[in-house]
């Protein structure tokens, strides 16, 4: 257990991809993270919430992919506010000035690789729309909600962790003998 | 198939990154020489980015949603930003521009202002005497009689008053008191490592350090500005290096101030240290001292305290 106990409990809940939390958490930064940047960047407040949005979802994906966990370094406000910094400076933004409180959070380069991942997701979906009731309904719960595998053998009345572990690595064998067809 | 399977436990741990250092380095090199591995697993990268992908769309949509609720406030946010001071100055050119242009915007600021005024008229001491005035007479028995008009009017009035006066209270209780305030600017620091090295000296220093802050994130106000005072004194008759030294005085500095605000016993003190910090160009905590001094001259902080 770090420093942080509170967000480190609050960043376990988000990582499950409770919605309610996620909105709350959206609601609760919002309004200071875009007054910090109209304040020390001085961008215009449609700016600011465009930095907010592209901040959230790579939050988001470092939350939901576990790439951020516990034991956290600072609260997850200043992680966020990192990933605002980096993204303002991607933007060619100065950052030079500001409070030292707030980490450089390393952002992945995904301009070019966004393309790249869209095909992925048509794909995917395409595959999804085709490989039954069952295994959609088992790799949505696992993949597009978050859901551990107990809580997965729980909402499909399969009979336990293990063999609803087992069935979801038959569908994905099953998906990915679809997708070579596809090629 | 059992096989299979723990086959694909471990190219999904892979492509999740979650793998184990050193099971990745050997997992690294098997797929190196195997290429129906190397196929499998890039089969596999792809299905899970797209899986990821789809989750990053889904949830883009949700924050497009969310945000349109927020939209309709967006300008009252800003006028707010603009009317406290709270803009880059760029920005709060530009909105002097605009607002020289914009009539529908000048108004809205203007009446924004007037809202403000009109907080800060309710603050004024006779209005706390009339709620004071009113609250001894609650106890009084009722007496049934009919109100004449004017008499209904007062009372209408009056509710009202008291009504926007319970709002500004509990306003200012919860943003502008001082455990509210103390818990904007406080940022509890990493107290896992000592700077500069692991000697007795230090690591004492770093242990009253870390007391300090613990007692002080337990509200034992009391007990941490002593640790605090114990720990600017071993500091004082210490050899750290001066990068050290700063670190521990600067930040027992400001954070025995905020406990002094917490405990709301000793203000002028705080104000002092505060002022103090405000004024030293090369301390880390002056713009956080410049700024809370500023907050503690606000009118809702002299009303929630």
């Amino acid at each position: 257990m770090g420093n942080y106990r509170d967000d480190e409990q609050l960043l376990r809940t988000l990582s499950e991809g409770d919605e309610i939390k996620w909105k709350a958490f959206y609601d609760d930064m919002r309004g200071s993270f875009r007054l910090f940047f109209m304040k020390y960047a001085g961008v215009e407040p449609e700016v600011a919430t465009e930095i907010y949005h592209e901040s959230m979802v790579i939050f988001h994906r470092n939350v939901v992919g576990k790439k951020l966990q516990p034991p956290l370094q600072s609260k997850l406000k200043t992680y966020l506010f990192g990933i605002g910094k980096l993204v303002y400076r991607k933007q060619g933004g100065q950052t030079r000035n500001w409070d030292d409180d707030i980490p450089d959070v390393p952002v992945e380069p995904e301009i070019e690789e966004r393309a790249h991942r869209e095909q992925q997701a048509v794909l995917v979906q395409k595959l999804l729309n085709k490989i039954g009731n069952p295994c959609r309904q088992l790799l949505e719960l696992v993949y597009l909600k978050g859901y551990v595998m107990e809580a997965v053998a729980r909402e499909m009345n399969i009979p336990s962790e293990g063999a609803a572990r087992k069935r979801k690595f038959d569908c994905l064998q099953k998906m990915r003998a679809m997708m070579r067809d596809e090629d | 198939m059992e096989e299979n399977n723990t086959k694909l436990e471990q190219i999904e741990r892979f492509v999740t990154g979650v793998m184990e250092a050193s099971e990745k380095v050997a997992f690294d090199q098997q797929i190196a020489g195997d290429e129906v591995l190397r196929e499998e697993v890039m089969d596999y990268q792809n299905l899970l980015s797209g899986f990821s992908q789809i989750r990053e769309n889904a949830f883009q949509t949700q924050i497009d949603t969310w945000n349109k609720d927020w939209v309709a406030t967006d300008e009252t946010e800003w006028i707010e930003a603009y009317v406290a001071g709270d803009l880059h100055p760029e920005l709060l050119s530009r909105m002097e521009v605009r607002l020289e242009k914009n009539a529908d915007l000048a108004a809205k600021v203007a009446d924004h202002r007037r809202l403000m005024d009109g907080f800060s008229g309710i603050q004024e001491k006779t209005f706390a005497g009339k709620l004071q005035s009113w609250d001894k007479e609650q106890p009084k028995p009722a007496t049934i009689r009919s109100l004449r008009p004017i008499f209904i009017r007062i009372a209408a009035a009056a509710s009202v008053l008291l009504l926007i006066g319970i709002g500004f209270n509990w306003y200012a209780q919860e943003n502008y008191s001082g455990s509210a305030l103390v818990a904007d600017f406080y940022q509890e620091p990493s107290t896992g490592t000592t700077l500069g090295g692991n000697t007795g000296e230090k690591s004492q220093i770093a242990q009253l350090f870390a007391n300090a802050h613990r007692e002080f994130t337990e509200g034992q106000y009391n007990a941490a500005i002593r640790n605090f005072d114990n720990l600017l004194v071993a500091i004082t008759d210490s050899e750290l290096e001066d990068s050290a030294r700063n670190y521990y005085e600067q930040n027992a500095l400001w954070t025995r101030s905020l406990a002094l605000i917490s405990q709301g016993e000793d203000l002028p003190r705080a104000k002092a240290s505060l002022q103090a910090i405000a004024a030293d160009p090369d301390n880390e905590y002056q713009k956080k001292a410049t700024d809370l001094l500023k907050e503690m001259q606000s009118i809702f902080y002299r009303w929630a305290n």
